[in-house]
């Protein structure tokens, strides 16, 4: 059974390349192009991970992990920060507000791709 | 009852009773228990029978008699002999009767009580007519006696004033012997004084008329010897039963003794009023007895004490006396009691009522009875004036020998005759040294002023009094300044016999005065030339010091200002300052540093910096200030031209902090953005790049093109960011140099609109020109960079209407070109932020940009000094004005 995996990214070239990199990979992709989108789309497929931007129009990286995080059901989901705002102070905020994994834009395939799993396998959490 | 036969006595009780005659019985039958009855019964009549045990009537009656003379005693008793009932009544027994017959018996008991209470009765006033006799002749022979004893003479007259009774007293007083007075007519003999006459013979009418009963007078009268005497008479008249007078009744007494005291008494009293009156002094009477003190009207006139402030005894005047003279005061009185003198003195000090003392002689006369003392009388002398007198005598015979002071007697001529020991010490000269000599001749030296010399010798001879201060020397040439009090003596003819000179050393003042005259001179000096400005003021506030640095700096002369107020020289807007500070100074307190505006005579406005301290006499009476000052106008304005630069520099200062501030807040943020615009490319080219390395085996050729065209496309979009950020850092940095040159208005618009065209491929730019000017001066780069962000824009936020339009027009003073598109629009929110950097719209969606193309053309139109504005609607499109100045070259 396929992992899915819902990425929320609303630069478009950036989210369409990594949908075509994680179904390469195996996963069953979903996309959101801002948090708004990112809530519908969560209860609609219930995703096993979630890989977010956090500068996102409507509603922002931070606000929609907020909201993931206070649903009871949903908050052991695991979320993947992939952000080019790359500070440590968002990297702080992000880990605060209950994501697993803080990574930064540009980040090589290699290393996203093997987060992604040491995440799903509980490595990291 | 006695009786001893029951049966007898009740049927004499019976008949009794039945006559009503109320009587209470009481029976006994034998000695013994009658004895007993009478003792605790007494009763108002006695029944008894003959015959008794033991006992008969005979002596029932005497005991009964023995014992109650006036009870009636009555015997009823059986048959007895006429005889016997004769002699039981000669022996006292009031009535018999017979058992056999008793019907007498209530009225013989009536008769029988009736009759001894007469008998009573008549006893008794027999009895009391012997007493009243016996006490009338004791009365009458104890009256003789006072009538012959007496020292009242007592002669009674008849109704027609013959003499019926003269008693031997009145035979002393008067002289003539009873014989010769007895029933005589007064030819013979006259006994009433003729000054008093008429009095008499008034007063003894009005007693023979009957009018008055006794009247008492005192009059005069001869005795036989032709003695006027002085009688008290007291007459009575006695009445027959008619009323009519029957003779007079006269006492008479000598007072002719007591008369005369009392003359003399009144006499005296007389005269003591009037000493009283005379005499300044306060006399005194003092009851020692009673403790009761007179006083004569001195005590007012000399203590000023009125009626009610004077308690009349001795504890009042002894608490008068001053404390220091009480104790030796009443010890002298008591001495003087002790030894039983008469005259006692003593000197003291007696307040008066306003609480002040006077000097008093007191001298008092002590009346003794029995050698104790009983009134004393006295007078009270103020000798304060001759006190004082006294004591200034003393004080001057003590000051001309012992006074240090210098004293010198001459005669006339102005020679020495005496000099004391304090000429001697101060001079040095001994009597025997100067007498004779001028004392001026000697004692002036070099220093000794000639003027007071001259003074002198001028007043000396006008024979004045006078004082003068000189310098004299002395023996051993020691300088000393004196004060000379000279004054002339005249004999009783008013002929100058002397002159007496008393010369006081006031060297050491003379030296203080000289200091002090020195430092005043210095002081005023000081202040006069001061250089500073120095005003006085007095206590009204007006000008009494002025210097010449003060009339120099405020242009008014001394005299201008002096006597005028201080207050004129100030601005109007500080009096109420100027007066505080001033009220503050008349308080005593120096008050320094206020800085006053003045206004000059020419009315130059000047700043003083002015510290006023108090001006103080020797009794720390505070009588004006004085104020030094200092010009400090320039230094005022100085100040306040560097405080007003101090206070723009530090503003320029403030503000080009802030700005600093800003621009580096800004720079950090800028940067952070500028780092997350070129992370996202990188990002994407870096998830190819990773794509490919990882699947090209799965990728077809087509796509794999697609792929590396996405990363030279990002790659593209990174180096125009890059181009951007440096345009905008260049501008930031002022390190964008304008270059002007002219520019064709047609070329370059239309040029630039064909340019974009191409690039786009998609949209049309339809230009319209309406210019009056052909070209234009301006900076060609920089206006390129405006118009093609605008146009760019423009297309890119219009996927639909695919048509923009570009207008320039011109006025005489500027260039303006519009941009206008059928696009999307700029949200409300998002105007104020259109030109910031890296700030997108929120409907921009999926539509590339870095968000720094209107940042750059804002940039660019300021540096040309134009103006750009923008008008949009959401989903209607946009339209941009720039506004260039048209400049001549």
């Amino acid at each position: 059974m396929k992992k899915k995996i819902l990425v929320v990214e609303d630069t478009f070239e950036a989210l369409d390349n990594l949908r075509e990199l994680l179904e390469l990979e195996g996963f069953e992709v979903v996309t959101a192009a801002n948090g708004a989108e990112a809530m519908y789309k969560f209860y609609l497929f219930t995703p096993d991970i979630v890989i977010t931007d956090l500068r996102m129009p409507k509603m922002d990286g931070f606000t929609f992990i907020e909201k993931l995080k206070k649903t009871e059901a949903l908050k052991s989901i695991p979320i993947i920060v992939f952000s080019a705002n790359a500070t440590s102070e968002n990297e702080h905020n992000s880990l605060q507000s209950g994501a697993a994994l803080f990574l930064k834009k540009p980040c090589p395939t290699e290393v996203l791709l093997k987060s992604i799993h040491s995440v799903l396998d509980g490595t990291i959490s | 009852m006695l009786e001893d036969n029951s049966d007898d006595a009740a049927f004499i009780l019976k008949t009794i009773n039945r006559a009503h005659l109320n009587i209470e019985t009481k029976v006994v039958s034998n000695r013994q228990d009658f004895v007993a009855v009478l003792d605790a019964y007494s009763p108002e009549i006695m029944l008894s029978d003959h015959q008794l045990p033991q006992f008969t009537s005979s002596e029932a009656l005497q005991i009964a008699r023995a014992k109650f003379p006036f009870i009636p005693f009555i015997l009823v008793t059986g048959a007895v002999s006429e005889e016997f009932a004769a002699s039981i009544i000669r022996a006292g027994a009031d009535d018999y009767l017979l058992k056999s017959n008793l019907k007498r018996l209530p009225t013989a008991i009536k008769q029988a009580i009736e009759r001894k209470r007469t008998e009573e009765s008549l006893q008794k006033s027999q009895e009391s007519k012997e007493l009243a006799e016996l006490e009338l002749k004791n009365a009458h022979e104890r009256l003789l006696f006072h009538l012959e004893n007496t020292p009242l003479g007592n002669i009674e007259w008849d109704n027609e004033f013959l003499i019926k009774t003269w008693s031997k007293r009145s035979e002393e007083i008067f002289g003539w012997s009873e014989s010769e007075v007895i029933d005589q007519q007064r030819n013979g003999f006259s006994i009433v004084y003729e000054g008093d006459m008429r009095m008499t013979v008034r007063v003894a009418q009005q007693l023979l008329s009957g009018d008055i009963e006794r009247n008492n007078i005192q009059n005069r009268n001869y005795t036989k010897d032709g003695r006027v005497i002085w009688c008290d008479w007291f007459n009575s008249v006695m009445k027959d039963k008619d009323g009519k007078v029957i003779t007079i009744m006269s006492l008479v007494q000598d007072i002719t003794a007591r008369k005369s005291f009392e003359e003399i008494l009144r006499e005296y009293h007389d005269r003591y009023q009037l000493l009283s009156k005379a005499t300044n002094d306060a006399i005194w009477d003092w009851d020692i007895k009673l403790d009761f003190v007179v006083w004569t009207h001195g005590i007012q006139t000399i203590f000023g004490y009125r009626g009610r402030e004077i308690t009349p005894n001795k504890d009042w005047w002894n608490e008068k006396i001053h404390k220091a003279d009480q104790g030796r005061v009443i010890r002298g009185m008591s001495e003087a009691f002790t030894a039983k003198v008469s005259n006692w003195t003593s000197d003291y000090q007696f307040q008066c009522s306003d609480g002040t003392y006077k000097h008093v002689l007191d001298r008092g006369y002590i009346i003794y009875d029995n050698d104790q003392p009983v009134r004393m009388i006295g007078s009270m002398q103020d000798i304060t004036k001759q006190k004082e007198f006294v004591e200034e005598i003393e004080k001057l015979s003590l000051v001309a020998s012992k006074t240090s002071n210098s004293v010198v007697i001459t005669d006339a001529d102005d020679h020495i005759e005496w000099v004391n020991e304090g000429f001697v010490s101060m001079t040095g000269y001994t009597l025997q040294e100067v007498r004779g000599l001028n004392p001026g001749h000697f004692l002036q030296g070099l220093e000794t002023d000639r003027g007071t010399v001259k003074r002198i010798q001028e007043k000396l001879q006008k024979q004045e009094s006078f004082t003068e201060e000189i310098v004299n020397y002395s023996k051993d040439d020691r300088k000393y300044w004196v004060r000379l009090d000279i004054s002339p003596v005249f004999d009783d003819k008013g002929q100058l016999k002397h002159y007496i000179a008393i010369q006081t050393d006031i060297s050491p003042q003379k030296a203080f005065e000289n200091q002090i005259t020195n430092i005043a001179r210095d002081l005023s000096s000081l202040i006069e030339n001061a250089n500073v400005p120095i005003f006085g003021i007095d206590r009204n506030g007006d000008i009494n010091e002025w210097n010449l640095i003060a009339a120099e700096l405020l242009e008014y002369e001394k005299s201008d200002v002096i006597k005028k107020e201080w207050m004129q020289l100030f601005d109007p807007s500080i009096y109420k300052k100027v007066e505080d500070i001033l009220e503050k100074v008349f308080t005593g307190k120096s008050t320094r540093n206020y800085e006053l505006p003045l206004v000059s005579k020419n009315g130059k406005h000047l700043i003083m910096l002015v510290s006023i301290s108090p001006r103080m006499d020797s009794n720390k009476d505070i009588y004006g200030a004085i104020c030094v000052g200092q010009d400090i106008t320039e230094l005022f304005r100085y100040r306040q031209g560097l405080e007003k630069m101090v206070k723009e520099r530090t503003r320029d200062l403030n503000e080009a902090l802030q700005k600093e501030k800003e621009l580096v807040e800004m720079k950090s943020k800028f940067v952070s953005i500028a780092s997350h615009e070129f992370r996202t490319p990188l990002s994407t080219i870096s998830l190819v790049a990773g794509l490919l390395k990882k699947h090209h085996g799965k990728i077809s050729a087509t796509e794999f093109d697609t792929k590396l065209e996405t990363i030279e496309k990002q790659v593209l979009n990174m180096t125009y960011l890059l181009d951007d950020i440096l345009t905008i850092g260049k501008a930031d940095a002022g390190k964008i140099l304008t270059n002007y040159s002219s520019i064709s208005i047609e070329d370059f618009f239309n040029q630039t609109a064909r340019e974009i065209e191409q690039n786009d491929g998609t949209h049309k730019i339809k230009v319209k020109l309406s210019c009056t000017i052909k070209e234009f001066t301006s900076d060609e780069k920089l206006l390129r960079n405006i118009l093609i962000n605008l146009l760019t824009n423009a297309v890119k936020f219009s996927s639909l209407i695919k048509t923009v339009y570009l207008t320039v027009s011109n006025s005489s003073d500027f260039l303006q070109f519009t941009v206008e598109d059928k696009g999307i629009g700029i949200a409300q929110e998002d105007m104020a932020n259109i030109f910031t950097a890296f700030h997108r719209g929120g409907n921009v969606g999926t539509i590339q940009g870095t968000g720094l193309g209107l940042s750059i053309a804002k940039k660019a139109v300021d540096l040309l000094n134009g103006e750009i504005t923008v008008q949009s609607k959401v989903g209607k499109g946009t339209v941009f004005t720039i506004m260039l100045p048209l400049l001549l070259v």
